[in-house]
């Protein structure tokens, strides 16, 4: 009953925000806002200023007591991603913790981007029907965009760029004061970002035409989107005469016409500016509003976890590890085979690893990705697998599982973890272990496929009392894999304490 | 052509508006119809607003005059011309007060045996009496103070009664003195005397009559009563207080020290005391009024009770109805869910608001109970549910509003108890008053959290409850719910939400959506169609809902205005507010609801709210206005207004000429709306008791009482339907 109900809250760069939820019925009960704006300078690279976290901490603590007003007892805050890149964000986690009790989660930009992607789905009625076709979500933060594009019902690819309204803002700030035209300053400066950004994007969607599904334009939503709707279909047309109105108004008349504040009012035009952008580049067909955000992403996400929607979104994590693995060129076909390999020794191993089926995502990404240093250099391709990938946001997957993802890389081939202890130190020794032991498999399914020639067709897996028999049916000559597979099985036993051994079928004799 | 609807000349002004009203109401104390001891109570009435009235908004006049405030309001006057004219008619209304008193009531209350004696009319074991009386308890209770070159004029507190004192030593002519000394306070002003039923004596006479005793060695010449109102306006400077609470005490000290509005002397007092008074006390001529009777007329209402058998007097005892489902038997949740239940108070009783509040302070389910206060009573049960609900361990929010004007302390006291007793305190907003009457109740229930709420037009106050006239709902309409959360999340200091569904709120909610609703009719009546508006309040002086009334009476929407108080609206103008007729009701029980009704073409809309169409209320007060949205509560209000613009026995009609009259009935069947109420409330009770599951000889069962917490859940079904 009361265990129906979750408290979600945000802690973002200029706002913070809770949520209560009705888990079962999806029902939101309590909204709450506050224009607290801890995080104002962050993209000057300052300091979260102290003075601000008393004020947040105060408003956390309210928001704890609508939470208790309500009898929810299952809640959780997260910080927005922006504002985890603070030099002190540590301190200010600590702080609020200290005050409230209240330990912040901090999001990545893939987790955001991948929530309101869920939210967007169960929330948005014209979703099902715009992703049959090309679509894409172009989703704003104070400090980046995230866009998502899909192509019959299928995530293709889900790329972040560092460029939103209050960055925009900030960073342009003593720009826009002197230049003798500021909007084209403006404009430049947004067209070079994001054309930089879009030459790396897969070259089919260079050119395809896409229906946009807009979230997070905080101006353009209370203006077009009528009240008690989430969203709207918003004509391009109507789109550029609002922009041509916006670039030539005062500042003191966007106040008026679209009820701002004065510190939001300096974010219309760059916000305006980057989705004029945007849409040319995306090539947009149709434009659609869409009032939901990171919260309700949030909301949706533990909707989800709790079994209340029969909707799959693991699909889309695993198609945007896939587009990774295409922009640095992996071979498909041994990828494909690892990664069933993978699976199927995970699987059959349940009871010696005893991993969550998180774990199992993990490994299959990692199955996906793990040769992305090859584009590097295919030298130690491991090593330059681990800093790709831990540069690289993955949808859906948190700081510590994109961690956790490079790690189990740089292990798939022939290095330790216990090696280089030093390099590991930043996961939790539970963590570590989970490293382990995905990597021990890894390695077992990689050196299946050593030779990249796909000579084994399928495997079967026996469990012994001290060794686990793993049989290969396959009637070429596998000296090579055999070789590579005592070689690399080593690391399994040292893990599980279970001699791996290999032996090989025939299938026509 | 356009029509200037905020011609100057299309308005009354505010503050003699607010004069008529009082006339109405001392037109009750001389209405020969009411009972006469009511009779004398509302002349003690017209006395304590006129009280206030200079307190507060005189002394605001005087500040703006003071400062030569150029700015004049909406019918044209600066300040200055609105402080003369205001005077110049209140001088008028003392007169009349006083002629009441002296020829009307007193008169008739000496037929009744009832007299108001003086020392000179006592007999002489009355007369031992007041010595004893005034050696024995007044005298140690006095404070004399001699004003000469070595001891300044003391400070004279707002609205306290004192004696002027000429004195000359004894013996010496040339010696003169000036003493005063201040009535106290802590003895009732009329001393009633033995050896009759009902012989009253005012206390300041007692005084007068000896206090020659307390001047040894000097003669008094001449000894006068006054009494001197000053400016209580409390303007808290809320910029950068970080304690609201403190700054609003810090206040209250200093306001007893605000400039002097008004100063009452006895008639007949000598012309050099006069002058020493006013010179001293620091007043223009045009405030020094002088009294024909006993200064300070608030003293009829305490008297009226003194006064013994003479019950047949009053207005017959009235008792209010229970609201079926709403009862201590009852469970009001289930109630409530099934059906909103409208309250029409005084005529449906108040407890079952604080029913309301007791359930949820029991019942096990509730999570949370949120709550604005404005005004609360002396004892109330209302703060004691909450208290005890925080106590079992819901989550109690109150809004104390510590900026109620002249019950800051009360309020203050109120909060500090709730804040001990466990409760989440919020004291009101900075720069806003917090004026919407709103109760939230969060409630656990199988099928989810659901809101039970009351929103109301009157204060929770159980005891103005009895007199003062006010509709209140109780719902758990969900978008309401939302709303209600909502707003309570911006009284905590939380954004305004994006909308709100159902509900209204100001400053600037309201006035927006009336003004809507007001041009919804305009556009129906130039496109033929019905088109009216009903609406009832306190007051009505905004001059911008004003223009807009003229504006939909010129365009033919039919206005039918049920004002109390002040009206800044004229009707009759031609081309302006031919349309608008304005009733004003002032009876027994105090008019206080406000109702906002429109026709909608055909598809009426009603609302209830706390604000009136003030200024104050529109723009600077946090106020509510909320739908009767079940059809038959929404015809039951209709009813209610119709019943009311019938009367024809309490109204006053206001004409062209911008003087109020009584209707005019002949022919008429007379009806009293108020009294209509009351019968109907009656016939309910009745109907009650006589309810067959009461009635007859079946086995008498007691029903022990059990403690809250072990109650059986059984008997009552608090399960949702």
């Amino acid at each position: 009953m009361a265990d129906n109900y979750f408290g979600a809250m945000l802690i973002n760069v200029s706002s913070m925000e809770l949520s209560i939820v009705n888990l079962k019925t999806g029902a939101q009960t309590e909204r709450v806002k506050s224009t607290v704006a801890i995080g104002e300078n962050i993209y000057n690279h300052e300091e979260i200023d102290f003075k601000t976290v008393a004020e947040a901490a105060e408003v956390l603590r309210g928001f704890l007591q609508i939470i208790k007003d309500y009898g929810v007892t299952n809640y959780r805050v997260w910080g927005s991603q922006a504002l985890s890149t603070a030099p002190n964000a540590e301190f200010i986690r600590d702080q609020i913790f200290v005050r409230t009790g209240l330990s912040i989660q901090w999001l990545s930009l893939g987790e955001e981007s991948f929530v309101r992607n869920e939210a967007i789905a169960l929330k948005f009625a014209d979703y099902h029907h715009l992703v049959k076709k090309h679509a894409a979500i172009i989703g704003l933060n104070s400090g980046s965009a995230t866009l998502s594009f899909f192509a019959h019902d299928n995530l293709v690819a889900s790329h972040n760029m560092k460029l939103g309204p209050v960055r925009i803002k900030e960073v342009l700030q003593s720009l826009r004061a002197t230049a003798p035209n500021p909007v084209d300053v403006l404009d430049d400066y947004i067209n070079s970002k994001v054309d930089d950004f879009y030459r790396f994007l897969p070259e089919q969607l260079q050119t395809t035409n896409n229906q946009v599904i807009l979230i997070g334009a905080a101006p353009l939503n209370n203006y077009f989107i009528p009240k008690k709707d989430i969203s709207y279909a918003l004509p391009l047309k109507q789109f550029n005469e609002f922009t041509r109105e916006v670039t030539g108004a005062s500042d003191q008349y966007l106040m008026e016409r679209l009820h701002l504040t004065e510190e939001n009012v300096e974010l219309v035009l760059p916000e305006v500016l980057l989705i004029q952008k945007l849409l040319t580049v995306v090539h947009a067909d149709k434009l659609y509003l869409v009032n939901l955000n990171v919260l309700d992403g949030l909301t949706t996400n533990e909707e989800i976890a709790a079994g209340n929607h029969k909707y799959h979104f693991e699909n889309q994590i695993l198609a945007s590890a896939n587009d990774l693995a295409q922009r640095y060129r992996v071979e498909p076909h041994h990828m494909e085979l690892v990664r069933h390999f993978a699976l199927h020794l995970f699987d059959q191993l349940k009871t010696l690893h005893r991993l969550t089926p998180r774990d199992r995502l993990l490994l299959q990404i990692a199955a996906i990705v793990h040769d992305i240093g090859g584009f590097i250099d295919t030298h130690e391709h491991y090593l330059h697998s681990d800093y790709v990938l831990k540069q690289s946001e993955m949808l859906g997957l948190s700081a510590e599982e994109t961690q956790i993802i490079a790690a189990v890389s740089r292990y798939h081939s022939t290095r330790t973890p216990a090696e280089d202890i030093t390099h590991f130190q930043q996961l939790t020794a539970e963590k570590r272990l989970t490293v382990a032991k995905l990597a021990a498999i890894l390695r077992l399914a990689d050196a299946l496929d050593d030779a990249h020639q796909q000579t084994i067709q399928r495997i079967s897996v026996s469990v012994r009392t001290n060794k686990v028999i793993i049989t290969a049916f396959s009637d070429d000559d596998l000296s090579l894999i055999r070789w590579a597979f005592n070689f690399k099985a080593q690391f399994f036993t040292d893990v599980f304490g279970l001699q791996p051994v290999f032996k090989q079928r025939r299938l026509h004799k | 052509m356009t029509v200037d609807y905020k011609n100057a000349k299309y308005y009354t002004n505010r503050e003699l508006s607010w004069l008529d009203f009082n006339d109405r109401v001392l037109e009750e104390a001389r209405d020969k119809a009411n009972p006469l001891l009511e009779r004398v109570r509302f002349l003690g009435i017209t006395q304590s607003n006129v009280d206030e009235f200079f307190m507060v908004r005189v002394a605001s006049l005087s500040k703006l005059a003071a400062v030569n405030y150029p700015k004049p309001d909406a019918s044209g006057m600066t300040a200055e011309d609105q402080l003369l004219a205001v005077n110049a008619k209140a001088h008028d209304q003392v007169v009349k007060q006083y002629s009441t008193l002296n020829r009307m009531l007193l008169p008739l209350l000496a037929n009744l045996n009832v007299h108001l004696k003086l020392v000179k009319e006592l007999s002489s074991q009355q007369f031992r009496f007041i010595q004893k009386y005034f050696n024995d308890e007044i005298s140690p209770a006095l404070t004399p103070m001699a004003v000469d070159s070595s001891r300044p004029f003391p400070f004279i507190g707002n609205n306290t009664l004192n004696i002027a004192l000429r004195l000359f030593k004894d013996g010496n002519k040339k010696d003169k003195r000036f003493a005063t000394v201040q009535v106290p306070d802590i003895f009732p002003r009329t001393v009633r005397l033995p050896g009759a039923e009902n012989d009253f004596i005012m206390l300041e006479d007692i005084i007068k009559a000896f206090i020659g005793n307390l001047f040894i060695g000097y003669e008094v010449k001449e000894a006068a009563n006054y009494r001197v109102i000053r400016d209580m306006d409390l303007d808290v400077a809320e910029e950068d207080t970080s304690d609201l609470l403190k700054e609003v005490e810090q206040q209250l000290k200093r306001r007893e020290h605000g400039g002097a509005v008004r100063m009452e002397v006895e008639a007949g007092i000598s012309d050099s005391l006069e002058k020493r008074l006013a010179s001293s006390i620091k007043i223009a001529d045009y405030a020094v009024y002088s009294i024909g009777g006993p200064i300070d007329l608030t003293f009829l209402s305490k008297w009226t009770k003194q006064i013994s058998n003479h019950d047949d007097q009053l207005y017959p005892p009235f008792t209010a109805a229970q609201t079926p489902g709403a009862t201590a038997d009852d469970d009001i949740f289930k109630t409530i869910r099934h059906n909103d239940v409208l309250v029409h108070h005084p005529f449906d009783s108040f407890s079952a608001v604080t029913e309301l509040i007791r359930q949820a302070a029991y019942d096990d389910e509730v999570l949370a109970i949120k709550m604005t206060l404005y005004r609360v009573s002396a004892n109330s049960p209302i703060i004691k549910y909450l208290g005890s609900a925080a106590q079992n361990g819901k989550q109690v929010t109150v809004l104390v509003e510590v900026k109620a004007r002249f019950d800051e302390e009360n309020n203050v006291h109120w909060a500090q108890q709730l804040e001990k007793m466990g409760c989440h305190v919020i004291y009101g907003l900075i720069g806003l008053k917090t004026h919407c009457k709103l109760t939230l109740i969060v409630r656990r229930e199988p099928d989810g959290i659901r809101r039970y709420m009351h929103m109301g037009t009157g204060n929770y106050n159980d005891v103005t409850a009895h007199f003062y006239t006010d509709l209140g709902l109780m719902t758990t309409n969900t978008d309401m719910g939302i709303d209600a959360s909502n707003i309570f999340n911006m009284l905590s200091g939380y954004s305004e939400p994006p909308y709100f569904h159902q509900l209204h709120m100001s400053p600037d909610g309201i006035r927006e959506f009336i003004v809507s609703k007001i041009d919804q009719e305009i556009t129906n009546a130039k496109a033929g169609q019905p088109a009216w508006i009903e609406m009832k309040m306190n007051s009505l002086s905004d001059s911008d809902m004003i223009a807009k009334l003229y504006e939909a009476s010129h365009a033919g929407v039919h206005i039918k205005l049920l004002v109390r108080g002040i009206c800044c609206l004229n009707v009759g103008i031609p081309e302006i507010s031919e349309n608008i007729e304005v009733h004003s009701i002032v009876g027994r029980f105090l008019e206080h609801s406000r109702i906002y009704g429109f026709a909608n073409n055909g598809d009426p809309l009603i609302y209830l709210s706390s604000a009136d169409l003030m200024t104050r209320n529109l723009n600077r007060r946090v106020e509510l206005l909320f739908p009767i949205l079940q059809p038959n509560l929404r015809q039951r209000v209709f009813d209610i207004f119709a019943t009311l613009w019938h009367d024809n026995v309490k109204t006053r009609v206001l004409l062209a000429d911008r003087t109020f009259t009584r209707v005019d009935r002949r022919g008429l069947d007379p009806l009293n709306a108020q009294e209509a109420f009351m019968q109907e409330a009656s016939n309910k009770r009745q109907h009650g008791e006589d309810s067959p599951l009461k009635a007859g000889n079946a086995p008498r069962q007691f029903k022990p009482m059990l403690s809250p917490k072990n109650q059986p859940k059984s008997p009552i079904d608090r399960s949702p339907q």
